[in-house]
């Protein structure tokens, strides 16, 4: 058998968390030991970055377009990932959403039971004024960071882990709902923006 | 113990051995960034030479030049960061050696940066590409594979490198 293919499985996992979710299932079909690999993979990484998303598909020709575009070009990106991940029932462990300044039409974010979500990170979302965190799980959130500077409302409700904000998110809350405890969302995880 | 007798230099060395019987002196400080080796240190057992069975020569040089750079004090996070980029400038077979003995020796910082940069190798390739560049052979039948890429189809969409490098 190749070098590769005799490797323990926990590494071979080790390999595919540093991948988009995309190459990481195409691995699926390399062979079975892949197969299985990919099977029994727990937990993905959402990882968006709005910068590299623009340098890869705003080309200068649409770039006077771009405010008006760009919006419906990103939610519609960022939502395709987290359509498969839900359709793979994956477990996310680590969610990082980095925006650019241009982000203008992200006002309102939702995180709904994030199951086994260990990391957050919400950053550069400049004009977020609106966030809900819920977490229906019993694994504990462990680092939650959110930079939000215009941030006014923000709803935690069972995340059990550190919040961690930058300093400026204060300047204009005006709301801050805060509950420990369980209740249930029969509509399973889900991402809203 | 044989350290007993040492000069107070010898007395912080260790002698790592590799597979191939060739043995590396260097200093406990830099040696136990490996896991397997600390523990080895602190359950006595370092007084003679310690074996690496399943290390070969080659990959033990650069374990080695890995932790010795990742120890140095005289180097920045920037100079660390260039070495590493440079590291895994190497052939795919060297990689999954270093990544190995990284493994077995439990060093954490090299073993991921043997991971990602194996995971950058298989970025952006087709399954066909991936399985040239780490000699994988599909065991699967054709029917199969179509199954298996029915299942995620969204994960076969879109352009792709076909390209070996």
């Amino acid at each position: 058998m190749d070098q590769i293919s005799q490797l323990p499985d926990p590494i071979l996992q080790h390999i595919l968390f540093f991948l988009p979710a995309k190459d990481a299932a195409q691995t699926s079909v390399l062979s079975r030991t892949w197969l299985n690999v990919w099977n029994l993979l727990p937990i993905l990484t959402f990882d968006f970055d709005e910068n590299a998303f623009i340098q890869k598909h705003l080309s200068a020709a649409i770039e006077e377009q771009k405010q008006a575009d760009e919006g419906d070009a990103f939610l519609n990106h960022i939502d395709s990932p987290l359509t498969n991940l839900r359709i793979q029932k994956a477990i996310i462990q680590k969610f990082r959403l980095s925006l650019n300044f241009s982000a203008t039409t992200v006002e309102d974010l939702s995180l709904v039971e994030c199951r086994g979500v260990k990391d957050i990170l919400i950053s550069n979302l400049p004009n977020l004024l609106k966030l809900t965190l819920h977490q229906e799980d019993d694994i504990a959130n462990e680092n939650i960071l959110i930079q939000a500077v215009n941030l006014q409302s923000l709803n935690y409700r069972g995340c059990n882990g550190e919040l961690k904000f930058d300093v400026a998110s204060f300047k204009f809350m005006k709301e801050f709902e805060h509950n420990i405890g369980a209740d249930y969302q029969p509509n399973g995880r889900k991402f809203c923006f | 113990m044989a350290e007993a007798a040492s000069s107070t230099i010898e007395k912080n060395n260790l002698t790592l051995k590799s597979s191939y019987g060739d043995e590396f002196v260097l200093e406990e400080s830099i040696a136990i960034q490996s896991v397997t080796i600390k523990n080895m240190v602190e359950d006595g057992c370092s007084s003679s030479v310690i074996p690496l069975s399943k290390v070969d020569t080659g990959t033990l040089i650069k374990v080695i030049e890995y932790m010795k750079m990742h120890s140095s004090t005289s180097s920045n996070e920037e100079e660390i960061q260039n070495f590493d980029k440079e590291f895994v400038r190497i052939s795919i077979k060297t990689i999954l050696n270093i990544l190995e003995a990284a493994n077995f020796l439990d060093i954490r910082s090299l073993l991921d940066l043997c991971a990602e940069a194996v995971a950058n190798r298989i970025k952006n390739k087709t399954p066909e590409v991936v399985r040239k560049i780490f000699n994988i052979t599909s065991d699967f039948t054709p029917e199969e594979e179509a199954e298996i890429r029915n299942e995620t189809p969204w994960a076969f969409e879109g352009d792709l490198d076909h390209s070996l490098d």
